[in-house]
């Protein structure tokens, strides 16, 4: 075993940092404002609040209660928790995230790639943004080498351990995210007209209100964008030392999250509002058409529009980096468990994000399937941690590993957890709906996955495969995941 | 109107989260003494 193995926070901040790091992504930049401003504004806004107590937090929650009991990865929690026949079920929910690992890291690689357009001028007035975006997706050499340079990143510090990787690259991160996007926020203040864009977010409409596309794009949006269920939260309270608190540090991670991503909708929305000849266009244009299309095109056209780039990028960037080293470290617990050291395991979840990533940083209709197929996934995973919390005993979990190191006694918070089923039902099958009518007749089918990228078909074809996989494999999982962090404080 | 809907909605995120920070601060002035 390597000398970090038993390694621990060194504080209460550095698990805060590091789960803010983990839940504060891509999404909260470049989807939450999109989502909001089309669903709703306002009335998103609330469905969302009602989201985060209803799903992630008790999701969170959850997650830490299986990482600090078990003071092992995903997997071996999974066993630990519930008993050998689950294991299989935590290699489900590991697999999940994992495969999440892989593309995400090109997406990384696009931010970076924009950062080094906005800081070598590329990025001036007259520039044709969609000929250049274009230009770059369908270049697979280039996709590749900044799919490889963000990888390299990711695992240089998580290769540095939890203390002097993790924990000091999100102590750093975390304020330079926030100091972006406030400087960002307030620059768009000052476009002319940018309090359009401020109205269309914040107005409450009573018939959103009343609409249930609202709820479900906001529990969709609260499910991706905190993080809860996808192991990752579990994975740093590993590490968290033994008397932690569980549901005050899930609450602020969830907080932390809406507060980052309602900045960015401060910066996005009031700037499209006030440059772009079709504000609605560039709202509905997707992540990557917003982002690199719309969002660049604009910032080209505004005074000082350079400087709004280059920190509009380096916010993504250090974003997702702070996501995907979290990620990266759920696979590294995993080997840990089984005896490796820290380096060695890196080095080795690296590898397979290399391998696994490259046909998603080459082609993009291969990344657009994998988003979707563990996208939706990470729903399932939320399911499989409630179902867990309930076969334990959800009073049993809050008497014996909640409440007693918890600075706030709010049981009802913890409890939502056993309405997770029905939230789960409702969203899964209006995404299942949702798909079915994308390809009529035709939503079953899963090959050519560039023919059916979103079908239903190629969601659980990917998933079966994946969890007979597991199950057959259920014995030597239990079996190889032994090693626990033994927690010294 | 949307003035006040944008107070009350951006009140209840940021002062949610500095909230969370200064529970989570005084819990942990508290154990240190």
């Amino acid at each position: 075993m390597s000398e970090n193995s038993n390694e621990q926070w060194s504080s209460r901040w550095g698990l805060v940092f590091a789960a803010m790091g983990m839940a504060i992504g891509t999404g909260n930049i470049w989807r939450f404002p999109r989502v909001a401003a089309t669903n709703g504004g306002g009335a998103f806004y609330i469905a969302y609040f009602l989201a985060l107590f209803l799903w992630a937090i008790p999701l969170l929650c959850a997650e830490g209660v299986w990482g600090k009991v078990s003071r092992m990865g995903v997997i071996g929690s999974f066993k630990e928790m519930l008993g050998k026949k689950w294991t299989w079920v935590g290699a489900l929910v590991a697999w999940i995230s994992l495969a999440i690992a892989f593309y995400y890291a090109v997406v990384i690689g696009w931010c970076i790639r924009y950062f080094l357009y906005a800081a070598t001028g590329v990025l001036k007035p007259g520039l044709d943004s969609k000929a250049l975006w274009d230009s770059f997706i369908n270049n697979p050499t280039q996709g590749a080498l900044f799919f490889i340079v963000a990888l390299l990143m990711a695992i240089f510090i998580v290769s540095r351990g939890i203390q002097n990787g993790l924990e000091k690259a999100n102590k750093f991160m975390i304020p330079s995210i926030f100091i972006l996007l406030i400087f960002l926020a307030i620059r768009a203040q000052f476009l002319p007209g940018a309090w359009k864009g401020l109205e269309y977010l914040f107005t409450i409409r009573m018939e959103d209100v009343m609409k249930g596309k609202t709820y479900l794009e906001a529990f969709t949006q609260a499910a991706w964008s905190t993080g809860a269920g996808w192991g990752l939260f579990l994975t740093y309270f590993v590490y968290a030392k033994k008397d932690e608190d569980i549901l005050l540090n899930s609450t602020t991670t969830a907080f932390a999250d809406t507060a980052a991503a309602s900045l960015a909708g401060l910066c996005v929305i009031p700037t499209i509002f006030a440059i772009s000849a079709d504000p609605m266009a560039a709202v509905k244009s997707g992540n990557n058409g917003l982002a690199f299309i719309h969002l660049t095109n604009l910032f080209t056209q505004i005074p000082g529009g350079v400087i709004m780039a280059l920190a509009f990028f380096a916010a993504l960037i250090m974003a997702a980096l702070s996501s995907e080293i979290s990620m990266i470290q759920l696979g590294v617990r995993l080997l840990e468990d089984a005896g490796w050291g820290t380096k060695k395991a890196t080095w080795a979840i690296g590898a397979a994000c290399l391998v696994c990533g490259l046909p998603s940083a080459m082609y993009n209709w291969f990344f657009e399937n994998q988003d979707w197929v563990w996208g939706v996934g990470l729903l399932l995973s939320g399911l499989l941690f409630s179902i867990g919390a309930m076969k334990i005993g959800v009073r049993k979990i809050w008497v014996e590993y909640i409440e007693p190191c918890s600075d706030i006694k709010f049981y009802w918070m913890w409890w939502l957890v056993c309405l997770f089923p029905v939230w789960f039902v409702i969203i899964f099958g209006w995404w299942t709906m949702q798909s079915i009518s994308w390809y009529p007749g035709e939503w079953y089918k899963w090959l050519p996955i560039s023919k059916y990228t979103y079908t239903v078909g190629t969601m659980y074809y990917q998933w079966i495969i994946a969890a007979v996989v597991f199950y057959f494999l259920n014995n030597w999982l239990a079996e190889k995941t032994t090693h626990k962090l033994e927690a010294k404080y | 109107m949307w003035p006040v809907t944008m107070t009350i909605i951006l009140a209840c995120v940021f002062g949610g989260f500095i909230w969370c920070l200064k529970t989570a601060m005084n819990a942990e002035a508290k154990k240190g003494h």
